[in-house]
């Protein structure tokens, strides 16, 4: 399970799909058969965004899921689905983060900044191609209470933040803003 | 008999069970939500909750930011930082809106762009840019699908009516555009929503959701209210009575009675016209 989900029940994020075995079967045939418009999924519905969101609910995301379902970012979302949580927190993987650390280059490869406040300029580290060191001093979700590092050699290094994707302690400097529900009690 | 022809009786009866199972409905055939009761166009819908969108955001921005500017409450893009104690702006109102949604049941995206966003994230690029141009050409909402898949997109034209907007947008140091004008077509909100038509339940639920998102909003207003330094009495007064801020009930009772009336006119006369 994910970090956080070990004492979780199944059914705080599945729910049962609508109707029996059988319903949910005939269902899906006439659907394959063109009869029906929807497909249903069989024994348990998929996990979507608001089962996640009811204990994970952060009133300053950073990058809201809601908001890469807008058209404009149809382009980055076949690259990676930022518009679901499950895109990169994939549950029953005992890991945190489940996908590459350069997903940053799909939305942001014509960053420009007009007065950059780091050492290594963010042109440079585009220009060579460091995706990984986005998430060195930048919080995907904004949900650490913490001062951005002007010298890259003082930010987190990529090992330590991989090891973080996997299941080490938490790297970012500051206090997390929001916890998840569960961690508040 | 013949061990190939029990083997074809047996392939033959195991075939029967298998259609007897996955066809003859003994049991109920489940619902098919998309097909049941799905009268109402999506551009139907979507109007009704691009009006009363409309009214909400009306009545925060001239009852709640104006009126309140003049009592001392301030209000603050970054209200969101914890050094910074202040109301949302109207825009941001409705991204709460918007963030609400995406707990709800109901699938609708609701977003706010321009082709002059102060937040470079809200540009409006790709196809709705396209359709923007046409909506800024004819000063009309358009009504459009993705071809890539069944979404549906409405857009409507963000005006501007409200002196303020016109003066913040144009004051700040990050403005792309610093000359607007009342009336001038600012952006655009745009609404998603991934089926072309809906029943009248799921209609009433959406719009139903989307207050329910108002009223969160709204709610981190008066959050905010509450850390204030100066003591703002929070009930059923309004700010151009004096330090008073609405609770959300006579925020939602007042955008209620502007815009009830107007939605369920329009669905009745809509029912009644397909009937």
């Amino acid at each position: 399970m994910m970090v956080g989900h070990d004492n979780l029940q199944c059914s705080s994020c599945h729910q049962d799909e609508q109707g029996s075995f059988r319903q949910q079967l005939q269902a899906n045939i006439q659907y394959l058969l063109n009869n029906r418009k929807e497909a249903v999924s069989v024994g348990l519905k998929p996990v979507g965004n608001s089962e996640c969101i009811k204990c994970h609910e952060r009133p300053n995301e950073r990058h809201p899921v809601y908001r890469f379902r807008e058209p404009k970012y149809r382009k980055a979302t076949e690259k990676v689905r930022a518009d679901t949580c499950t895109a990169c927190h994939l549950e029953h993987k005992s890991k945190r983060i489940t996908v590459e650390m350069n997903y940053c280059m799909h939305c942001h490869d014509t960053l420009t900044l007009e007065e950059d406040p780091i050492d290594i300029s963010h042109q440079q580290l585009i220009e060579d191609n460091n995706w990984s060191s986005c998430l060195t001093c930048h919080d995907y979700h904004g949900n650490h209470n913490m001062k951005t590092e002007t010298e890259i050699k003082k930010a987190i290094t990529v090992p330590a933040l991989k090891k973080y994707f996997d299941r080490a302690a938490n790297p970012y400097p500051g206090k997390i803003i929001h916890k998840a529900k569960n961690e508040e009690k | 008999m013949k061990k190939s022809n029990q083997q074809f009786i047996i392939a033959v009866l195991i075939l029967i069970i298998v259609i007897v199972y996955l066809f003859v409905t003994a049991p109920p055939p489940l619902n098919n939500k998309q097909q049941l009761d799905a009268q109402l166009p999506v551009e139907f819908v979507l109007r009704l909750a691009n009006e009363e969108n409309k009214v909400v955001r009306k009545l925060y921005t001239k009852d709640i930011v104006q009126a309140g500017t003049k009592i001392g409450i301030k209000f603050d893009e970054k209200w969101q930082k914890e050094s910074v104690v202040a109301g949302m702006l109207p825009a941001q109102f409705l991204r709460e809106t918007a963030m609400y949604l995406e707990k709800s049941p109901v699938r609708l995206g609701l977003y706010l762009g321009s082709k002059y966003p102060i937040n470079e994230t809200n540009l409006i690029e790709g196809l709705q840019a396209t359709e923007f141009s046409k909506l800024t050409n004819k000063k009309q909402d358009v009504f459009f699908n993705l071809p890539a898949d069944e979404t549906f997109v409405f857009m409507s034209a963000d005006i501007a009516v409200v002196k303020a907007c016109v003066t913040c947008h144009n004051e700040h140091p990050e403005t792309p555009k610093a000359d607007w004008k009342m009336n001038d077509i600012m952006g655009a909100t745009t609404w998603l929503y991934p089926r072309k038509a809906m029943s009248v339940n799921d209609a009433l639920l959406l719009l139903s959701e989307l207050r329910n998102g108002f009223k969160y909003s709204y709610q981190l207003f008066l959050n905010e209210v509450k850390k204030m330094p100066k003591p703002y009495s929070i009930g059923n007064k309004w700010p151009d009575e004096g330090d008073f801020v609405p609770k959300t009930d006579t925020f939602m009772e007042k955008f209620s009675a502007l815009a009830s009336h107007s939605t369920m006119e329009k669905l009745l006369a809509h029912t009644a016209s397909n009937n």
